[in-house]
């Protein structure tokens, strides 16, 4: 464990290993001194691939800082790592739903939400809404990939203006941070516009059903966001699908 | 010690790596530097839209151009950066200097996501001809190193870096500017993995030594 600092540092590890390491540094003194100092070494090789950055972007990062309220120092011990990464390295143990489809042709339309249900607790009118959506004429399933390769999926009635996301298991999306989903609105101009919709965390383990209007979105997407969920992303959305 | 990749600069080809022992000591503008950005970043957490502007200036070339070395692509680079100056301006407040300086927080957490994102993207494209594909993507050490421009920072980088054996250099170049897990850097150089482990990890030392970074 002790000679894994080079991989670590060159973000070598795979992400099994990465999070062992990273368990291993919390406790190991030797292992984070040689680390933070082989950042400071990698860090300077940037001096060797500098290129100007496109003079749009300076801009964009600009005017999206003001829609982002920095946060406030942390008493808590802050990792080597220094942030919390949106999808959780240890995706490889994850295990998102098979998709909705595959579930509804197994068990049968009843029998899903039946275990829906059992597994989430959910109350009889929320099962009920499962149910109907799933009954709509226009309900339909969307596979998505996450950002670190797993599929989940997007249930779609927007005849009922009803819309959820499914995931059994979800990574930690990090300290303070939550998942967010977004419904896009599209003016006939092409000008996109995202709304705000549902904060979930890990264990949201089921359906997170969204609340803004799904019957004129144009598409539906995920971000991590400060925990409360924000206003406007502060990311590039994932898992983006096109409602038709 | 391997001649091929030490600098072509002429003024520099006279002297042996031992007779720059002062090459990677904290230089006065080095440390106005750290203590520069480090004062953008504190007033950024204070919510200082102008001082966020000078940091991004001061650090945007290093950032987009590390970036674009591993993901090769412009468009995505741009994502990529964007992404990361929005966590640098969020998580300004929580930046610690005595885990390293700002350069080097910046640097690893651009690193660390363009990494991400290249492996996220090579995982949802057709991976079945892995060998084949990592063959073409497979990035020059030579063509790294070469294209340094005539700074002095890239010259002690330089230096620093003919301290290492050219199959050091290989390997960290496989692993940092191509992104490469340390499993894949071993299928494409055809050695054993504890082997890349070692190469990358001494040649981490030796450079780090050589840039007068404090183990």
């Amino acid at each position: 464990m002790h000679s894994l600092g080079g991989l670590y540092a060159t973000s070598a590890l795979e992400p099994d290993a990465r999070d062992a390491f990273e368990a291993h540094l919390d406790t190991c003194d030797t292992c984070r001194i040689e680390v933070c100092s082989f950042q400071e070494t990698t860090g300077q090789l940037g001096v060797l691939t500098e290129t100007p950055a496109p003079p749009a972007l300076r801009s964009a990062v600009l005017s999206a800082i003001r829609e982002i309220r920095p946060l406030a120092p942390s008493a808590a011990a802050e990792h080597l790592v220094p942030f919390a990464r949106p999808t959780s390295r240890r995706r490889a143990r994850l295990l998102m739903v098979a998709a909705a489809a595959t579930l509804l042709a197994a068990v049968g339309l009843g029998g899903w939400a039946v275990d829906v249900a059992s597994r989430l607790h959910e109350s009889q009118t929320a099962v009920a809404a499962q149910v109907g959506v799933l009954a709509a004429p226009d309900a339909r399933v969307y596979h998505v990939r996450l950002p670190d390769g797993a599929t989940a999926s997007y249930l779609v009635s927007r005849s009922s203006d009803r819309a959820a996301f499914a995931a059994t298991v979800l990574a930690d999306p990090g300290a303070g941070r939550t998942y967010q989903l977004w419904t896009v609105r599209r003016s006939v101009h092409g000008a996109e516009t995202f709304v705000p919709d549902a904060t979930f965390g890990k264990r949201a383990t089921g359906l997170v059903w969204l609340h803004t209007d799904v019957t004129n979105a144009a598409a539906i997407g995920i971000t991590v966001e400060p925990a409360g969920g924000s206003r406007h992303p502060t990311m590039t959305p994932f898992a983006v699908q096109q409602l038709s | 010690m391997n001649l091929r990749l030490v600098p072509a600069s002429s003024s520099l080809s006279g002297h042996s790596p031992a007779r720059h022992p002062a090459a990677g000591q904290l230089t006065p503008a080095r440390a106005d530097d750290q203590a520069q950005l480090a004062d953008l970043l504190s007033r950024s957490a204070r919510g200082q839209e102008d001082a966020f502007a000078e940091l991004y200036d001061a650090t945007s070339a290093a950032v987009y151009g590390l970036v674009l070395r591993v993901l090769r692509a412009p468009d995505l680079a741009a994502e990529v950066t964007q992404e990361v100056y929005l966590e640098v301006w969020r998580q300004s407040a929580r930046y610690d200097p005595d885990r390293g300086r700002v350069r080097a927080w910046i640097s690893t957490l651009a690193h660390r996501r363009a990494v991400d994102r290249v492996r996220a993207t090579v995982r949802q494209t057709a991976r079945d001809d892995r060998s084949a594909q990592l063959d073409v993507e497979r990035p020059a050490a030579d063509d790294v190193w070469s294209q340094v421009d005539r700074r002095l920072d890239a010259e002690r980088v330089h230096r620093a870096l003919a301290h290492l054996t050219v199959f050091q250099r290989e390997a960290i170049t496989l692993a940092y500017f191509g992104g490469y897990t340390y499993s894949q850097v071993a299928d494409l150089l055809s050695l054993p993995l504890g082997t890349v482990k070692t190469r990358i990890r001494d040649g981490l030392i030796r450079l780090r030594d050589a840039l007068g970074v404090e183990a």
